[in-house]
């Protein structure tokens, strides 16, 4: 079954196996292939995620939306190395991510969802300097404090995180992630319980490392972050993954008038 | 970016953050040492109280076997404890998962990180044993090369022990009572008769901790056969250990339960 299923998509399968198009003519770095993932919970099997297929390309940022238990956190999860896919291959400028040997990942940086990302016993610097250490990085000071600088954080820099506000602390994840100059950035729900102006400070920065040319995958329900920072939208539902344009085509599709991102998503979600 | 750098980095990291934390708890690590240093000191104490009726040649074996004794069994503490500690630790402070993203995955981190421990261990005893002995006036000759090198092999060995451990805690998660009860094991290892070579001689731990108290105590030679299986023997058991976590951190994230704590 073949249909087409909007600007730069088609549909293979019925069960959504999606195939973009590559229409930016760069070519694709990191490559999802019938990427899926089930559990089995007490002898029943839970699709988590159903088989999907996608091109991700760097410089610019694709933020997966979509109701809670969607699959975007285990779909993060997956891309980080830290949940093995049920089928599938996840492949990095045509080197696999998931079976190879460590020297063929990319590298790259992640602020996990919720509290889980920094030492509370470290300083913001400390922090800094440890988790780029893991990764093998040195001579990484200067953008440290480059980081340091944009995200605000300069003056708590000799601070123990266990003292600061959650937003800091949110911010100090993102320090560390972006300071690895990781390859490929994932996000998973960077802005969740930060005040408007912590949230707007991240999205900024988020909106300006598209020039580094790097993938950058962000889940989120933020809206104004979608609007603000997004290029690419995938939406998640129902287990089932689907890109569906941009922020500007979605309002343009489904905002019924409505300039609004959060009222044509949600004409979206209930179509 | 090799292995070899990648390591070295690893080991930095965990190194200096072990020493900013060391610094940052001043008041544990210094709790810690006097804990040491006493636990020495009473053990001279004591046998000399209970030695006071036994020959003096008698008395001073014995005093020496309790002394490495108590070091073996430290040891292997920091080997074992090293390991699921900062396994439950990481956990525990929320970066176990930030861990597992770093390129060589968590193994090294997590090795790397007991090493420190341990090299901090063996400097604090060595100085620390000399310093009790001299308070209580109590003195034996000890081959200082011999002492760190059987050291390493019981490290090795228990690290490997511990990484098993932590196959588990990965797995099940709550584990410290069944790790509280895997200390009786290992001091069942510990006096089991594993020298000359027998069944027992397969087990961790067993035969290091006779190595030491043959070389340490009683000042004996043993053969280079004895030597070469006790390295192979300590290098094994770290190989299967690291085997069986890999295995459990496969296992877990299939399971998608590796942050889950």
């Amino acid at each position: 079954m073949r249909r087409k299923a909007g600007a730069g998509f088609v549909v293979i399968a019925e069960h959504a196996v999606l195939v973009r198009f590559n229409t930016q003519k760069t070519k694709p770095m990191l490559s999802i292939q019938n990427l899926s993932k089930t559990y089995n919970v007490n002898g029943q099997c839970l699709v988590a995620v159903k088989p999907f297929s996608m091109d991700i390309v760097p410089g610019k940022v694709y933020c997966f939306l979509g109701p809670n238990g969607a699959g975007k956190t285990t779909t993060i999860k997956m891309l980080c190395g830290l949940v093995s896919p049920t089928t599938g291959t996840i492949t990095y400028n045509g080197r696999d991510m998931i079976g190879g040997s460590w020297i063929s990942r990319p590298k790259t940086g992640a602020v996990l969802e919720g509290a889980r990302n920094i030492n509370w016993r470290l300083t913001v610097l400390e922090n800094i300097n440890y988790f780029c250490g893991l990764h093998g990085l040195s001579g990484h000071k200067p953008r440290a404090e480059q980081y340091m600088r944009r995200l605000g954080l300069e003056e708590y820099k000799n601070t123990e995180c266990r003292y600061l506000s959650r937003g800091n602390q949110q911010k100090v994840a993102l320090a560390c992630a972006l300071t690895l100059d990781a390859e490929v950035l994932l996000l998973d729900e960077p802005t969740l319980g930060l005040d408007i102006e912590i949230a707007r400070s991240i999205m900024e920065v988020v909106n300006h490392e598209k020039s580094k040319n790097r993938i950058t995958i962000v889940t989120t329900h933020d809206t104004e972050f979608i609007e603000l920072a997004a290029d690419e939208i995938v939406l998640f539902k129902n287990g089932i993954l689907k890109p569906i344009g941009t922020p500007q085509e979605i309002v343009a599709k489904h905002g019924n008038g409505d300039n609004r991102f959060s009222t044509a998503y949600l004409q979206l979600l209930r179509s | 970016m090799n292995a070899v750098t990648a390591g070295i980095n690893i080991f930095k990291a965990e190194f200096i953050s072990g020493l900013i934390l060391t610094k940052r708890y001043w008041l544990n690590m210094a709790a810690g040492i006097l804990n040491m240093f006493l636990f020495l000191v009473f053990i001279q104490l004591g046998i000399r109280s209970f030695g006071s009726g036994v020959s003096a040649e008698f008395m001073s074996v014995k005093m020496e076997t309790l002394i490495i004794g108590f070091f073996s069994f430290s040891i292997i503490g920091v080997g074992m404890g090293s390991v699921t500690s900062r396994l439950s630790d990481n956990a525990a402070t929320g970066i176990l998962e930030q861990t597992m993203l770093s390129p060589m995955g968590v193994v090294p981190v997590l090795f790397f990180g007991a090493l420190t421990q341990f090299v901090v261990a063996l400097v604090l005893y060595l100085l620390l044993i000399p310093f009790s002995m001299l308070l209580c006036s109590h003195f034996f000759t000890v081959n200082i090369l011999s002492l760190i090198f059987f050291s390493i092999l019981l490290w090795l060995s228990s690290c490997g022990v511990g990484f098993a451990l932590s196959a588990l805690t990965l797995i099940y998660k709550k584990t410290q009572n069944f790790n509280n009860l895997i200390q009786f094991l290992i001091l069942t290892l510990m006096v089991i008769p594993s020298y000359p070579f027998n069944v027992f001689s397969l087990s961790p731990v067993s035969p290091q901790v006779a190595i030491l108290n043959k070389v340490i105590v009683y000042h004996q030679s043993v053969g280079y056969k004895w030597i070469t299986y006790t390295i192979l023997q300590s290098g094994a058991y770290f190989i299967l250990g690291c085997a069986a976590f890999l295995v459990a951190e496969k296992y877990a994230k299939k399971k998608g339960i590796l942050g889950q704590y």
